[in-house]
């Protein structure tokens, strides 16, 4: 059930609706409970089973990890006990084709030919997002940040809950769950903001990135053969707002959705394509993936916390493995790899920067251009279908090769590339210090009028093919 | 984390939003009208979703089930209201996917061990050739694989904004008719060809250049037949089709029927399909050996009378006579009853 489905829109209006109703606190959550597995159950029923275990597993080891929170031992038998579950589900599903043909090609390379058949795994949509976030409870409680929570209800709602459920943002449970203690009351204008963030988020999703945007990055890199130079980054920089605008056009969606319903979540973007270098790129993009990286994985493994050799490594394998949660590929591993050396080779140049150093415009402006141009290249690897077909699109970005299509896209589609996406990149560094709601209520309540009015128009006027939102595969 | 963005005082929200959806219905009513004072005229999308949501209606069990499978001519030249009116005790669905050959759905229907319907099945001789076979897997595959409930309901309520609403059809979107008007300096015409929510098509040729439809339809065939399905001689094509044979054996054991159909095709385009098929070497041949029911258009000169403004397909204007037509030999072989 996509956000931009109708039957998106009559399932939010009959649990708004019902929410609505003047029943107990305790009624309600559950009616947020039933719709968040009837919403999982749109994409595939028995896979609702799934994210029952998932719960009720992180639920009971929880409580025994507190129980047990003497004995160091135990208590890490606990834990592992969750990780090896959720993490083992995860495998499962989403890498275990990988594996399989990584072990085959290896074993081909020694002369051995294996075979087998090849299982046909369905991959539960969202698995990637609930886990982490179920991960994240167990976790907290390990580390001692916060006790087992009363209520098995509000626990189960927060790993289910369908705003932010199969592309999140991932959300904490000690920043959700005393949401549930209290029963919300929303104003007609709080729903009425809900509202306009879902608009916004579906205007950014249906017309920017399926209507302009993506025509433009698929007829790219479509082609068997190469792109010339111009067509190349056209392509790439059609895929940079087209990810950007369908991941936050979900996030924003997801926000607001939950906001009609009273509930808070996270922020997942901050003008990322305003970054200057590559840290600030991981403040900004799908910050609740990173922080979780950087809380559960990086800090895990030391941080920066044994020396620069080590917090090198740390970098590399939080971030190779974050490319590689993205999608059972080796290009996402390449990806997450390749800013890993991004985000090193930044702290390298920073040591080497007196710390009362002012940079000017000048500086700021090229450090800006430049982890743009960064973050545009390593989404070739993102989005080609495989190495070969990223190394090509790179090569033709430089032109080290000769195009064998010179004009894959016709001009239109070049000129609606760049002018869309240096809006983009003019709007996002006039925000990157403010926040939408500053912009917006400094703005006349007709302006704002007028913004939805053309957002709801262009939604319904703009041709696109029905795409999913791109991070439902992950 | 920063909640800042989205913790909003919310001053006047309500006002904003009220007025900005006021707006909007009234920018869409406009353009609503606007379209339509040009003479369009609502289109439903025929797409994998809306083949799937018909393919969902068989019901089990059922012979009271007509399914209409084919290409462009099963979908352009049978009326469906017309259908239901002479039959009313027969649930009729539209499965046909134009411009393919369809011998996957009478695979499909054939190991769909629930359907015991009629199947009126518009094909020609070179589509049940064993590399035609797979042409209309994709959507079945996606109605086993993909289509879920969620599917569903969007698909019954989006044809229904379709249904009703010039400004859905993609024909006339912003991008397309920007685009279309920047290079030619032109609006969209009407369309010629309207999909309706039963997944009939109707063609008004009076809104095409026709002559000029002809002839690029001719060239098409002739790529067709020269270059990317050249026939098979006729012994090994009538060794290669008659594995079809079998997936009808297998729907008449469950009580259910299949028909071929041969539906018309005119002057130019019917001499190049008796210069690279001849009836009698390859559809009469596969009728003497499998004994399968079969009404070939030439044999009945009520449907041979009707005329193909392109070649190939009939006008709107035909569609009802020749669906009568049809329905009236069709009971006359007893395939159903009126």
């Amino acid at each position: 059930m996509l956000f931009n489905s109708y039957t998106f829109i009559l399932f939010f209006i009959a649990v708004f609706t019902t929410y609505q109703l003047p029943i107990n606190w305790s009624k309600k959550k559950y009616i947020l409970l039933f719709s968040s597995y009837i919403f999982y159950s749109a994409w595939n029923p028995p896979f609702v089973f799934l994210l029952g275990i998932s719960t009720a597993v992180d639920w009971w080891t929880a409580k025994k990890i507190f129980q047990h929170r003497h004995y160091l031992s135990t208590k890490r038998h606990f834990l592992l006990i969750s990780l090896l579950i959720n993490l083992g589900f995860l495998g499962f599903f989403k890498y275990s084709n990988f594996l399989l043909h990584n072990f085959i090609y290896v074993v081909d390379k020694i002369g051995i030919t294996f075979t087998p058949a090849i299982p046909d795994i369905i991959l539960p949509v969202g698995i990637s997002f609930y886990t982490f976030q179920t991960l994240s409870y167990t976790i907290d409680i390990y580390r001692g940040k916060g006790k087992p929570w009363h209520s098995l209800l509000d626990y189960a709602l927060y790993v289910s809950f369908f705003p932010q459920l199969v592309a999140g943002p991932i959300v904490r449970a000690f920043s959700f769950l005393p949401q549930c203690l209290a029963p919300k009351r929303v104003s007609g204008d709080q729903i009425a903001w809900g509202i306009s963030l879902i608009i916004l988020g579906l205007f950014e999703k249906i017309v920017v990135a399926d209507g302009l945007l993506a025509p433009v990055a698929d007829t790219v890199y479509a082609v068997e053969s190469y792109p010339g130079l111009v067509d190349a980054w056209c392509g790439t920089l059609a895929f940079t707002g087209q990810i950007f605008c369908d991941f936050a056009g979900y996030s924003t969606c997801a926000i607001g959705a939950a906001k009609c319903l009273g509930f808070d979540l996270p922020e997942n973007f901050r003008y990322p394509y305003a970054s200057l270098g590559f840290r600030d790129f991981w403040r900004r993009w799908h910050i609740s993936l990173s922080f979780w990286l950087r809380d559960y994985l990086y800090v895990s493994l030391g941080g920066n916390r044994r020396g620069m050799a080590r917090t090198c490594f740390n970098v590399m394998i939080t971030m190779l493995l974050g490319g590689l949660w993205h999608g059972a590929s080796w290009t996402f591993v390449i990806w997450g790899g390749v800013h890993a050396f991004l985000i090193l080779a930044e702290h390298l140049i920073r040591r080497c920067i007196p710390t009362d150093y002012q940079s000017g415009l000048f500086l700021t402006s090229a450090a800006g251009i430049l982890t743009f141009a960064g973050v545009c290249i390593s989404w070739t690897f993102f989005r080609a279908h495989s190495i070969d077909q990223a190394a090509a699109m790179l090569q033709a970005m430089f032109g080290f090769r000769l195009p064998v299509n010179e004009s894959i896209l016709i001009t239109t589609d070049r000129v609606i590339t760049i002018s869309v996406i240096s809006i983009m990149i003019f709007i996002h560094w006039l925000l990157r210090n403010r926040s939408l709601k500053e912009v917006s209520e400094n703005a006349p309540w007709w302006i704002r009028s007028i913004g939805i009015g053309i957002m709801l128009v262009a939604m319904a006027t703009f041709s696109g093919e029905d795409r999913a939102f791109i991070y439902f595969q992950f | 984390m920063h909640l800042s963005i989205f913790n909003s005082d919310y001053c006047s929200w309500k006002l904003s939003l009220v007025a900005g959806i006021i707006l909007a219905l009234a920018g869409l009513t406009a353009l609503e009208i606007t379209w339509r004072m040009q003479g369009h005229i609502p289109c439903v999308i025929d797409d994998k979703d809306l083949w799937a949501y018909h393919r969902n209606r068989l019901t089990k069990n059922s012979k009271h089930i007509i399914v209409l499978s084919g290409a462009s001519r099963i979908l352009l030249n049978i009326s469906l209201p017309e259908m239901k009116n002479l039959l009313p005790a027969y649930t009729i669905v539209q499965l046909g996917i134009d411009g393919t050959h369809p011998p996957a759905v009478l695979q499909d229907l054939a190991k769909d061990s629930g359907f015991k319907g009629i199947v009126l099945f518009s094909v020609i001789a070179s589509g049940l050739e064993k590399r035609n076979w797979d042409h209309q897997q994709e959507f079945i595959d996606y109605y086993h694989s993909d289509f879920s409930w969620s599917d569903s309901l969007n698909r019954f309520m989006s044809t229904m904004v379709q249904a009703h609403l010039v400004i859905s059809d993609p024909h006339v979107m912003i991008k397309p008719v920007l685009l279309r008007y920047l290079k030619i300096k032109k609006l969209p015409s009407p369309r010629y060809l309207i999909t309706y929510s039963d997944r009939r098509k109707e063609a008004d040729y009076s809104k095409l250049n026709i002559n000029k439809h002809k002839q690029k339809r001719l060239e098409r065939l002739a790529q067709y037949y020269e270059k990317d399905n050249t026939p098979l001689p006729p012994n090994e094509w009538i060794h290669e089709v008659v594995d079809v044979y079998s997936w009808v054996r297998q729907i008449e054991n469950r009580g259910g029927k299949v028909i071929f159909l041969r539906l018309p095709t005119k002057k130019a385009h019917w001499e190049m399909d008796e210069k690279f098929y001849p009836r009698t070497l390859y559809w009469d041949r596969f009728v003497q050996k499998t004994g399968v029911k079969a009404i070939h258009f030439k044999d009945f000169p009520v449907l041979d009378n009707f005329d193909c403004p392109d070649t190939s397909h009939l006008d709107f204007k035909d569609t009802k006579p020749f669906t009568r037509a049809l329905c009236n030999i069709l009971c006359q072989h007893d395939v159903f009853k009126k």
